[in-house]
């Protein structure tokens, strides 16, 4: 109870109040604006944070988060092109309820899904996480290292278009974590004689330029479209009979979110597609679904703002991130000096509470911050990507600069940002390579501190119930792909 | 830019192969079963065996396609915002951080299909901006220059 309290006053300081609106802004700025995600956001934010105490630091990252999650379904609605990607599962519904004449109620809808859905996710979060990371006390390098191999395992496997393709990207992510000096034995590794490396890679430069030069040389190369975004009408009158009538999707579509959310290696991003899916399955008219129906629309809003905060829920207990942004998170945290995990809850349980009432208070504030974006949209829509691409690679060059004071740290960001294009470009996830960047030094010193404890004997492993557990499961996981392909005809596979 | 799985296949061998060549020179520690190089040279095989699943699995297409974004002026601004970064890290020691970011964000935008007039008032408006957040705010110290220091 006096860490909640504690947690209430560092919130509460002036401070904090006011980087989480300042935050707020920029993310529902940034979200609405087409081709500026949410990651992206958060990325450009994070050399800023780097100067601020844990607490307003996180709390800007998930007040930015929750702000542009949501403001990415403004562009979706009113021009088809979604603002982040966990937009486009119901982009179809609210195009076509904007052109039917009714762009404001789309929007309602989506605002206060996005809010409900935040809010349950957030208590699902104050719940489940310290109860895991009472069970999780106990665990040692063992069940670290299957945690840390679930986590990328998922990120890789699972989530990614091709499981080929995710597991390259993860490889590449964890090479990049054994460059500089090694904790364990004092060795520099792969620094090819550079002192700068000797650190190893600056882990801010190389997300900016992985998540945010992509993004800037697409739009910068982006073809002019004159589109005029939809006049808007009052946002409020008939929403609450509207959602009276759709709770069902309401509940479900937060529940489905944070519990999807809070699976290492998921997201916003999936939880929308699955809860869209859902709703579509359970639903009386799915033949509607596409031309401008509400039910998708809620309960796949409410997913998306649902599984921004379950995704915390594994970064904040294991220190495995649910999603890139809870990847940049965990980046951010360790940078601060704060070790994610269990002991953080026994440690510095007011942190912890901290960042849920902050998370909370964000969600909340989406209903004032987004009814003005709203009304405010029609303006933001006409910015043209020529005049903020370059504003956005100045930003990453500020940014990567800022963090050791150096040029070294932009060229970081150029050479991560080809490598970024180059992977987007062959459709190769970039989520697992940063998550392999966060995790790699994690992953390496539990399992080698693990084969050391046991001698080289495997099956330290497999010496303890959940270790064998998460073992399996992890196993499966890469099972299932590769049995799909041996039993896929030859012909299909070419 | 499109690279045939092959390509990327053939690329993540030689990634391997190179990660493991790169740790025969890792020293070993005496009476430590599993020191520096032991981590890197299990990614190393991990790349061959993911190189050789690519390989095997490609379907047949050109090693290089080279897309639409790359070529006529798209692929100039392209390479233009490459080289701006570059140049930004070499010429911001002399002309100083707000007249080089100014300079950098109006000729991009005006490259982009900006007019003239918005392109240099966003590039000076952002520059400064960046300065007061990050050199003032933040207190990071960002380049005067030679120019700047001059001026000021």
């Amino acid at each position: 109870m006096s860490a909640l309290v504690a947690a209430v006053e560092l919130v509460a300081q002036p401070d904090v109040i006011g980087t989480i609106i300042v935050a707020s802004l920029l993310g529902i700025v940034l979200g609405a604006i087409p081709g500026l995600t949410a990651v992206m956001g958060v990325a450009l934010l994070i050399p800023i944070t780097y100067f601020m105490d844990p607490v307003p630091a996180i709390s800007a990252i998930a007040a930015l988060a929750a702000m542009a999650i949501f403001a990415g379904d403004i562009p979706g609605t009113l021009l088809r092109i979604p603002g982040t990607p966990a937009s486009a599962a119901y982009v179809e519904d609210g195009y076509a309820m904007s052109k039917a004449g009714r762009p404001e109620r789309a929007l309602g809808l989506s605002m206060v899904s996005a809010c409900i859905g935040g809010v349950v996710g957030v208590v699902l979060l104050m719940t489940v996480a310290p109860l895991l990371a009472r069970f999780a006390t106990n665990f040692s390098s063992v069940e670290y290292f299957w945690l840390a191999l679930l986590g990328l395992t998922c990120a890789a496997i699972i989530c990614a278009g091709s499981a080929l393709k995710g597991v390259l990207s993860l490889l590449f992510g964890l090479w990049i974590a054994t460059i500089g000096i090694d904790a364990v034995a004092g060795q520099p590794r792969f620094t090819f004689g550079s002192i700068e490396l000797m650190g190893g890679v600056s882990f801010i430069p190389a997300m900016i330029g992985m998540f945010a030069l992509p993004e800037v040389l697409k739009n910068i190369t982006a073809r002019a479209t004159r589109q005029e975004p939809p006049a808007m009408g009052p946002i409020f009158p008939g929403l609450g009979r509207a959602l009276r009538n759709r709770w069902r999707n309401l509940l479900r579509g937060s529940m489905i979110g944070s519990i999807i959310g809070a699976l290492p290696g998921a997201g916003a991003d999936i939880a929308a597609w699955v809860a869209y899916a859902v709703a579509k399955r359970q639903s009386k008219t799915p033949e509607a679904f596409g031309k401008g129906h509400d039910e998708g629309l809620i309960e796949a809003g409410a997913a998306n703002n649902g599984g921004l905060s379950g995704a915390w829920v594994p970064t904040l207990v294991f220190g495995i991130p649910g999603d890139s942004i809870t990847a940049i998170v965990i980046g951010v945290l360790y940078l601060k000096g704060l070790e994610p995990g269990p002991i953080i809850f026994v440690k510095s349980p007011e942190l912890v509470y901290a960042i849920f009432i902050a998370f909370l208070l964000a969600n909340l504030l989406l209903i004032p911050f987004g009814w003005a974006i709203i009304k405010l949209s029609r303006n933001l829509l006409r910015l043209k990507p020529c005049y903020f691409a370059p504003v956005v690679l100045a930003c990453c060059i500020v940014g990567s600069f800022a963090i050791n004071n150096s040029a070294f740290g932009v060229l970081t960001m150029l050479a991560f940002g080809i490598v970024g294009w180059l992977f987007e470009e062959n459709d190769i996830p970039l989520a697992p390579a940063i998550l392999g960047i966060v995790l790699g030094g994690m992953l390496e010193f539990n399992f080698v501190t693990s084969m050391l404890k046991s001698q080289g004997d495997i099956l330290i492993f497999f010496s303890r119930p959940v270790a064998a557990v998460l073992g399996l499961v992890v196993f499966a996981i890469w099972l299932v792909p590769l049995l799909r392909h041996i039993r896929k005809p030859k012909e299909i596979r070419v | 830019m499109k690279i045939n799985d092959r390509l990327i296949g053939a690329l993540a061998i030689l990634g391997g192969l190179a990660v493991i060549a790169g740790t025969l020179g890792f020293r070993e520690i005496p009476g430590q079963q599993f020191g520096s190089a032991f981590f890197p040279r299990l990614l190393g095989i991990a790349l061959i065996f993911c190189g050789v699943a690519f390989v095997a699995t490609a379907a047949n297409g050109p090693m290089v396609r080279v897309g639409e974004v790359l070529k006529g002026r798209s692929g100039l601004k392209i390479a233009t915002v490459l080289a701006a970064v570059i140049g930004w890290v070499f010429i911001t020691p002399i002309l100083g951080f707000i007249l080089n970011t100014a300079l950098l964000i109006a000729a991009l935008a005006f490259l982009a299909g900006g007019k003239p007039f918005p392109s240099v008032a966003t590039g000076l408006a952002m520059a400064v901006l960046l300065f007061l957040i990050f050199g003032q705010l933040l207190r990071v110290p960002l380049p005067m220059g030679v120019v700047e220091s001059v001026l000021s």
